[in-house]
């Protein structure tokens, strides 16, 4: 049988070297995402999602330390040597930034930054920038402009050009509509889902905003404090969360028309914790409402939830009758 | 708080055909008409949320109510009397209306304590008597508590929702008559956003005081706001209670911004094309012309008022406070 996986990340842990010691920012993700499978990764700023990303193709500072396994299609990221690395690099996994416009080189026309990545691997593409500026919905005389001559969204296009050039397996997005109107994010999300069925791509979609989430991916999983707290099927996740803080992070965007949010805007009290000062047992206990003795001092792992098969939960509560899967 | 309850007495704000244009930087080149035409009154203690896309004209029509931007046209009126331009009556003016911008980090001076940061407006309009009492107590108001433990920190010791909290309390101390909150929460985390949204919510109601709330976020709106103003390149172009605008909304507009919504499931997704608009070159007729799904499926050719969409600019009938209204040419026929 062909492993039909294309990422499979085990047991990684990411640890930055700080001038007031290692500061653990991913502590033991588990990931997997199938060919054409798209996975929302959710999360508040600090959480480690970027930094997951980031270590994904080890784009992360020379000091910082790594371990676990990240299997690209079946080869392990962490142990490559450089040239390899560099194969990988935008040919198999390639990243859209959020904020095109801290990431293109203000001085270098875009059809020419398009095209360094096509030359880079020249070989294992024959795309060109014009295709690739068809692709994502841009005329090719744009070719020739600046990235100061294009609105936000034509530079999130010449990012996902870019991203697409040396036709990868998946595509790691990071935030790629945040900075964005909201009529503009709906064109982007909609380029991404029309590339993606396409070209039958991989995709990790990373936000902190979970309501785009429903209708652009597949599978979603919520990160808190550099562990993935539940992971399940997008609607099923959002819709009925059984992890405190993935209820909570979904009842902070309303749903319009629903009266239960009329004048009730909901959130969580306190702060996300400092990854140097993590709570001890379940990071999340001093801001859960729901949380017991034992959670100061236990730290549950993720785990299968009872009543549905694709659900993983790390929770005390996970398998409570009251919190059964809607 | 009903969102029909009756509004007595006059208005807080009124603003009548609001103009503001900036000149261009180039000599000969097109004026921006930021805002142009708009119409707004607001009662005292109660939230309207201005909803519309960047370059819409929404901040610089915040700026215009604060006094910070002057108008090439029209009146603003605050407690029924125009805004005052000499240096003792915009003082204050300015005590009764307070701003909370969209980043806390880039608003707070990261050399000043909490302390500091809140008794200044105080100081300025020199009510010095109970200093540290009043500055306490605003913090706690704000949902930090106990005060003293937050007192003698500086902003890069704070989280973002607590800066944005500080923020709040320095704009309260002076108990303002009307707010003006700048996209307060989209620079925050979604868990933090609920937080700041209620706290909004009940200074409004406690003390009565008035907000306007700019975003261009719809799920924003239903949370806090009694009513929503749509602006569309610079002028008001659906308005009503939240409940009526986006259950039933009525301009093509603001039908396609909550298609896009995904909290928002009724509608079917219409993504308008094109980036947003620019307000050097407002097209001749309904502004929104360029843009509009119904202009462009043919519905208003069906409709037979296609010629009207092409040349004559539609304009927001006239109201009472709480009516749902929009200027389209669809809606008088």
């Amino acid at each position: 049988m062909i492993d039909s996986t294309v990422l499979k990340v085990r047991d990684l842990y990411v640890t930055y070297q700080s001038s007031f010691g290692p500061v653990p920012a991913v502590r033991g993700v588990d990931l997997d995402i199938a060919l054409g499978e798209t996975l929302g990764l959710a999360g508040e700023s600090g959480c480690g999602k970027s930094t997951l990303a980031m270590a994904l193709l080890r784009l992360v500072p020379p000091t910082t330390q790594i371990s676990g396994s990240i299997l690209l299609d079946g080869q392990n990221v962490l142990t490559m040597k450089p040239g390899q690395l560099r194969l990988v690099r935008w040919a198999q996994a390639s990243i859209v930034f959020q904020g095109a416009q801290h990431v293109l080189n203000p001085v270098q026309r875009i059809g020419a930054q398009i095209d360094e990545a096509i030359q880079l691997h020249h070989g294992s593409t024959s795309s060109t920038v014009r295709e690739m500026l068809a692709l994502v919905g841009l005329s090719d005389t744009r070719a020739d402009d600046y990235p100061h001559e294009l609105s936000g969204g034509q530079k999130q296009r010449v990012m996902i050009a870019m991203a697409l050039s040396c036709n990868p397996l998946l595509i790691i997005a990071d935030e790629p509509t945040t900075a964005l109107d909201v009529m503009v994010q709906a064109q982007i999300l909609q380029l991404l889902d029309n590339i993606k069925r396409e070209r039958g791509l991989s995709m990790l979609f990373i936000t902190h905003d979970l309501s785009v989430l429903s209708h652009n991916t597949d599978r979603v999983a919520v990160m808190y404090a550099g562990r993935i707290v539940e992971v399940g099927p997008a609607e099923e996740l959002l819709r009925g969360s059984i992890h405190p803080y993935s209820r909570a992070l979904a009842e902070s965007f309303p749903i319009i028309g629903d009266p239960k949010s009329r004048h009730q805007p909901k959130g969580l009290a306190g702060d996300p914790p400092d990854p140097n000062l993590l709570p001890s047992g379940c990071p999340f206990h001093p801001r859960c409402n729901v949380a017991i003795d034992s959670c100061k001092s236990i730290d549950i792992k993720l785990s299968a939830v009872a009543k549905s098969v694709d659900r993983q939960v790390a929770c005390v509560h996970a398998n409570d009758e009251s919190r059964s899967v809607k | 708080m009903s969102s029909n309850k009756q509004y007595s007495g006059n208005a807080l704000l009124e603003l009548r055909d609001v103009h503001v244009a900036y000149p261009s930087r180039r000599r000969g080149g097109s004026v921006a008409r930021a805002v142009d035409g708009v119409q707004l009154t607001l009662q005292p203690g109660e939230i309207v949320a201005l909803v519309g896309e960047s370059g819409c004209g929404k901040t610089t029509l915040a700026r215009a109510i604060l006094g910070l931007q002057q108008l090439s046209q029209g009146t603003i009126q605050f407690d029924g009397e125009s805004i005052p331009t000499d240096a003792a009556g915009k003082k204050l003016f300015r005590r009764q209306v307070q701003i909370v911008f969209q980043d806390p980090t880039a608003s707070l001076n990261p050399r000043q304590s909490v302390y500091e940061i809140v008794a200044e407006g105080l100081r300025i309009h020199g009510n010095s008597e109970n200093e540290h009492k009043i500055v306490s107590a605003a913090l706690e108001r704000c949902g930090l508590h106990p005060a003293d433990r937050y007192l003698l920190r500086y902003p890069h010791e704070l989280s973002g929702g607590q800066r944005q909290r500080v923020v709040i309390a320095g704009a309260m101390v002076l108990e303002p008559r009307l707010l003006i909150a700048d996209e307060p929460v989209s620079s925050l985390d979604a868990s933090v956003r609920g937080e700041i949204l209620k706290l909004l919510q009940d200074l409004a109601r406690d003390k009565n005081m008035a907000v306007l709330v700019v975003t261009h976020d719809l799920g924003l709106p239903w949370n806090i706001a009694d009513r929503i103003a749509v602006m569309y390149l610079g002028r008001i172009v659906e308005i009503g209670t939240t409940e009526d605008v986006l259950a039933r909304p009525k301009h093509p507009y603001t039908r396609a911004l909550l298609s896009v919504v995904h909290e928002h499931l009724q509608l079917e997704q219409q993504i308008l094309k094109g980036d947003t608009p620019d307000p050097t070159s407002i097209s001749r007729g309904c502004r929104f012309n360029p843009r509009c799904p119904m202009v462009q499926s043919g519905e208003a050719e069906r409709l037979g008022i296609l010629q009207k969409c092409l040349n004559d600019d539609p304009v927001l009938p006239n109201k009472q406070n709480n009516d749902h209204i929009a200027a389209c040419h669809a809606l008088n026929i």
